[in-house]
């Protein structure tokens, strides 16, 4: 008898790089905005990149928890009722939405 | 169908069956391929009114909203999207089309007009 594959297609492993991609993306773009904002909004920039990362490390941490719920699912060892269904994706979107605004604001008063 | 399943949404979970978890997690890479979207215009706007561009003030400042309101729309389309091929998949239904891909993508042919008459035009 053939042994399963654990993540057939590497969907598991590319969801994971996935979800690294984007933590990275939420790590930066607050910070390189800050820097570029840094003449015109000095404290508002940092608080703006600091909350950013904040929200990254954030997701980074529970992107990675999910990741190994996932892979005891595809492995068997736990069922998919245990996964952790769609929170960090509607808490991700409203970060985003959140992010939007903010910028609105950076960009309507320079 | 499992009517209390505790997953959230709700409205998603309660649905249909449970899919081949690999059509979920290509279905969570969309998702985050939208968001990550979203972060390259919202930095494009900003960057547009932050830098010193030679570029016509008053197009580069509507060409910044224009992006940052299209960076805005994409994680509302991440969302609604994810959830509505997840309840497709579970259903067994054909599997939509993004609803915002298209005002999406006439927004940021809008941006790239903006900015080429404003760089003609200064």
């Amino acid at each position: 008898m053939t042994t399963p594959e654990p993540d057939p297609g590497l969907q598991l492993e590319r969801t994971a790089l996935a979800w690294r991609r984007t933590a990275l993306a939420l790590m930066i773009g607050p910070v390189a905005a800050a820097r570029l904002l840094a003449p015109e909004r000095g404290v508002w920039a940092a608080l703006a990149a600091a909350g950013g990362l904040v929200v990254a490390v954030g997701v980074a941490v529970l992107a990675s928890r999910r990741h190994r719920t996932q892979a005891r699912v595809m492995s068997g060892a736990a069922s998919p009722h245990d996964l952790p269904g769609g929170l960090l994706l509607v808490l991700t979107a409203v970060v985003l939405v959140a992010g939007g605004v903010v910028a609105g604001g950076f960009v309507s008063r320079l | 169908m499992v009517p209390d399943d505790r997953r959230f949404p709700q409205s998603v979970y309660r649905t249909g069956s449970e899919p081949d978890i690999r059509f979920s997690l290509a279905n969570e890479r969309t998702f985050l391929a939208w968001i990550r979207t979203s972060l390259a215009f919202l930095a494009a706007g900003i960057a547009l009114e932050a830098l010193e561009l030679p570029i016509e003030p008053a197009l580069r400042l509507a060409a910044a909203l224009v992006l940052v309101a299209l960076g805005t729309l994409a994680p509302i389309q991440a969302w609604f999207g994810w959830m509505r091929v997840e309840r497709a998949v579970r259903a067994g239904r054909p599997l939509p089309s993004p609803a915002l891909a298209g005002p999406i993508g006439a927004g940021t042919l809008v941006v790239g007009l903006l900015l080429l008459v404003g760089l003609v035009v200064r």
